[in-house]
C-alpha cells in the first residue's frame, strides 16, 4: 500500500509589505509516491525546500496547490480538524530540536499519542523501548534533565512506542554526536524496514541519506534526481550535476 | 549599551508590556496616596487625620499585593526572555554587562510605568476624589490636591521593589549557558531560594508574634489591630509559593483521574506552569486573602460586638472598602493578566507541540479552560487557608468558636475575576490553532 501519494506540490511565502511584498516559490509542482515498507530520504542544498516538503507532506504547512493522500487520506485543502485526526492516527515526528513537551516527563511525551488516541498505555513496553534506547529508569526525568542525545532518543522512542504508519524526520541527527546519530538512524532503518511502516527523512548528512531505500536530491523546489540504494558519494554526485 | 537596552526592549516588547502594566498600576496607586497625603497636609485636627489616615490605609494595603505582585513580574519578565540573553553572550557579551542591562531595563519599565502612573493619577484623583470619600461627610470640605514634586518618591519606590524583585533573575540571566540559546531549551524552573527562605523565617516570626499578642490580649487589646492579620498571614505564605502552592495543587488536581485527557494535560500545565513563574497564582491569592480575610475579620468583631450587647458596629463603608481592597484587586487583576500575556509566546509553541502529537483543538482548549480553573481554585484554596488560619488566631483572642464567621463569598469575586483573565490563555492557544501552518 501506498503510504503518501503527492502530485504537483507547490508552496510559495511571502515576506514584507505593501510595496515591497516579495513571493519565494519553495516547492514547483513536487510528485512522489512513497509505499510502507520503505525508508526515503530528502536531500538538497540549504534553501532547496526539504523540510517545506516534510511538512507539507505531514499536513503541518498548507500547501498552496496539488494534492497529498497520507494512507490515501486528502491532506491538502482539508479542514483543521481532518488535519488533526490523520496526524493523530498515522503520524509521527522526530525534530532537530527533539521537541519534547517540556511540561511533561519522559514517560508522559512517549505515552502521548497513545493518550491524545485513546489507546491503552502499554507502560511495560515504553519501559522495554527505553530500556532499548539506553533510558532505563529515566521515566520519571523531565526532559529539561536531559542532554540532546538523550532527549531525541525520547522523541523516538515515542515514534516507537506510537507505531504510527509514516514517521517524518526533520534533521533528526543534526544536534546529535557521531555515536548517538548512528544509534538513531539503527532505530529509522528499523522502522523503514518494517512492512507496515514508512520513514521519510530530510537530512544534510550524506552519510545519513544513504541508509534509506531511495534518495530524492531536491534542487530549487524540485525533484532533480532519484537515487535507490546508493553511497554518499554517489549522492554527492547527483547534487552537484 | 544603551542601544542594547533599548533596542531588546522594542524587540520583545509583548513580554515588557506586562511589566509595564504593573509599574503603571503600581504607580497609579501610589499616586493616589502621595496626592491624598499632600491633601491632608492642607488641613488640621481631625480633617487631617482623617485625610491622612485614609492615605496610609491604601498605602499599606496595596503595599503587600504590590510587593508580592511586581516581584513575581519581575522575576517572569526576566525569566521568559533568558534565551535572547544567552544568544546576548553568543556575540561576546559578559556576563556582567548582561546582568548589568537586564537590571537597567526592569528599572527604565519601572520608572516609566510609574511616571505613566501617577500622571494618570493626577489626572483622575480631583474628579474620582468626591466618588471615593463620599460615604464620610468630613471629606465633603475636602478639596482634593495634587502634589506632582512628590511624584518621584513613587517612582523610585516602585523602581526599587522592581530591581530587588528581578535581581535574581537578572543574576541568573548573565549566567545562562550560551548553549542554552542554541538548543532551544525550555524556560528554567523557580524554586525556593534562601532569600525566600529567610522572608519566610523573618514573616513566620512576626505573624507568630502578632497572633500570640492578639490572642493573649484578649478582647479589649487585640481587636483595633486585629484586621492588619490577614495581610501579615497573606505575606507569609508569598515567599513560599514556590513549594506551598505546588504541593497544594499536586494533591488536589490528582483527585481527578488522570485518564481524562483534558485534565491530564491541563494539570500537567498548571504545575509546569507555576514552577516557571509564582506571579499567575499569587495576585488571585493576595486578592481573594485580603478581601475575604479582612470581610471575615469584620465579621467576627461585629459578632463580638453583639454578644456584648453592642449594636452600631458599623464594619466598612463604601470608602473604607474601596481604600482597603481597591489596590489588591486592581493589582491582582493586572498582574494576572500581565503574567499570561507574557507567557503568550511560550504558550503557542506548547500548543503547537502538542498538536503535532496529535491533540485536538477541542481537547487543547477544554484544557487551557481547566488549566485557567486550576490556577484560579488552587489560588483560592491557599487564600481560604489564610482566612481560615487568622479567623482562628482572632475568634481564639473574643473567645468565639473559630470559623463560623469566615466568609468567602466576596473574596470568590476576585477568584472570579482572576479566573474570567486567566481564560485569557485561550488567546494563545486559538492563535496558533487559528494557523492552518502549525509550523
Amino acid at each position: 500500500m501506498k503510504a503518501i501519494v503527492a502530485r504537483d506540490i507547490s508552496k510559495s511565502f511571502r515576506s514584507g509589505r505593501g510595496s515591497k511584498t516579495r513571493v519565494t516559490k519553495v516547492l514547483k509542482g513536487v510528485s512522489l509516491d512513497i509505499s510502507l515498507g520503505e525508508m526515503v530520504s530528502i536531500v538538497g542544498p540549504s534553501g532547496s525546500g526539504k523540510s517545506t516538503l516534510l511538512y507539507c507532506l505531514s499536513g503541518l504547512e498548507a500547501a498552496d496547490s496539488g494534492s497529498a493522500e497520507i494512507m490515501g487520506k486528502q491532506i491538502v485543502n482539508a479542514d483543521r480538524n481532518s488535519l488533526f485526526r490523520i496526524r493523530r492516527e498515522h503520524i509521527g515526528f522526530i525534530f532537530q530540536s527533539y521537541n519534547l513537551i517540556p511540561s511533561l516527563n519522559v514517560l508522559e511525551n512517549i505515552s502521548l499519542p497513545a493518550r491524545l488516541a485513546g489507546r491503552p498505555i502499554n507502560t511495560e513496553q515504553i519501559n522495554e523501548i527505553l530500556n532499548h534506547i539506553g533510558l532505563d529508569g529515566r521515566g520519571k526525568d523531565s526532559p529539561t534533565d536531559m542532554s540532546g542525545g538523550e532527549q531525541q532518543r525520547v522523541a523516538i522512542a515515542r515514534t516507537l512506542a506510537d507505531s504510527s504508519d509514516i514517521v517524518f524526520a526533520d534533521e533528526p541527527t543534526g544536534a546529535l554526536d557521531t555515536e548517538n546519530g548512528r544509534e538513531v538512524l539503527k532505530v529509522l532503518r528499523k522502522i523503514g524496514s518494517n512492512p507496515e511502516r514508512a520513514v521519510v527523512m530530510v537530512t544534510h548528512n550524506l552519510e545519513a541519506a544513504a541508509r534509506a531505500d531511495r534518495v530524492l536530491v531536491l534542487k530549487d523546489g524540485m525533484v532533480i534526481r532519484e537515487l535507490a540504494s546508493c553511497t554518499a558519494a554517489q549522492i554527492l554526485e547527483a547534487m552537484e550535476h | 549599551m544603551l542601544k542594547l537596552i533599548f533596542s531588546d526592549l522594542r524587540a520583545n516588547k509583548a513580554t515588557w508590556v506586562g511589566a509595564f502594566l504593573v509599574a503603571m498600576t503600581c504607580g497609579y496607586i501610589g499616586g493616589w496616596v502621595v496626592s491624598i497625603l499632600a491633601t491632608a497636609q492642607f488641613y488640621t485636627d481631625s480633617v487631617y487625620r482623617n485625610v491622612n489616615q485614609a492615605g496610609t490605609i491604601l498605602f499599606l494595603f496595596s503595599v503587600v499585593a504590590g510587593l508580592a505582585v511586581i516581584a513575581a513580574v519581575a522575576n517572569l519578565t526576566v525569566a521568559a526572555q533568558r534565551r535572547s540573553y544567552a544568544l546576548w553572550q553568543l556575540v561576546n557579551v559578559s556576563s556582567r554587562t548582561v546582568t548589568a542591562v537586564v537590571l537597567a531595563q526592569l528599572a527604565v519599565v519601572a520608572v516609566l510605568g510609574a511616571i505613566c502612573g501617577t500622571l494618570l493619577s493626577g489626572i483622575t484623583f480631583a474628579p474620582l476624589f468626591p466618588l471615593v470619600f463620599s460615604a464620610r461627610t468630613i471629606f465633603e470640605q475636602v478639596v482634593p490636591q495634587v502634589r506632582f514634586s512628590s511624584m518621584p518618591v513613587v517612582w523610585f519606590g516602585v523602581s526599587l521593589v522592581f530591581l530587588s524583585g528581578g535581581f535574581k533573575a537578572a543574576r541568573s540571566a548573565g549566567r545562562t549557558a550560551p548553549l542554552q540559546a542554541l538548543t532551544a531549551q525550555p524556560l528554567k524552573k523557580f524554586g525556593m531560594t534562601w532569600i525566600r527562605l529567610l522572608l519566610f523565617t523573618v514573616l513566620l516570626a512576626a505573624t507568630s508574634w502578632f497572633s500570640h499578642s492578639t490572642i493573649s490580649g484578649g478582647p479589649n487589646n487585640g481587636m483595633d489591630r486585629s484586621v492588619y492579620l490577614p495581610i501579615l498571614i497573606i505575606a507569609t505564605l508569598v515567599p513560599i509559593a514556590p513549594v506551598l502552592f505546588l504541593a497544594l495543587m499536586k494533591l488536589w488536581t490528582s483527585i481527578v483521574p488522570q485518564s481524562c485527557v483534558t485534565w491530564f494535560l491541563a494539570r500537567r500545565m498548571a504545575l509546569y506552569n507555576f514552577s516557571l513563574s509564582t506571579s499567575v497564582q499569587t495576585p488571585i491569592m493576595v486578592g481573594f486573602g485580603l478581601v475575604s480575610g479582612i470581610l471575615t475579620i469584620l465579621n467576627t468583631m461585629r459578632h463580638y460586638a453583639v454578644n456584648i450587647g453592642v449594636t452600631d458596629f458599623n464594619g466598612l463603608d463604601m470608602t473604607s472598602t474601596i481604600l482597603v481592597m481597591g489596590g489588591p484587586i486592581l493589582l491582582s487583576a493586572v498582574g494576572s493578566a500581565a503574567s499570561i500575556g507574557m507567557t503568550a509566546r511560550s504558550r503557542v509553541g506548547d500548543v503547537k507541540l502538542l498538536a503535532i502529537s496529535g491533540a485536538s483543538p477541542k481537547t487543547l482548549i477544554s484544557a487551557a479552560i481547566c488549566e485557567a480553573f486550576i490556577h484560579s481554585a488552587n489560588a483560592t484554596l491557599i487564600g481560604v487557608i489564610a482566612v481560615a488560619a487568622s479567623n482562628f488566631v482572632v475568634s481564639k483572642g473574643l473567645a468565639l468558636p473559630p470559623f463560623v464567621d469566615m466568609t468567602v463569598a466576596d473574596g470568590l469575586i476576585v477568584s472570579l475575576l482572576g479566573f474570567m483573565i486567566l481564560i485569557t490563555v485561550l488567546v494563545p492557544t486559538s492563535f496558533a490553532l487559528s494557523r492552518k501552518d502549525v509550523v
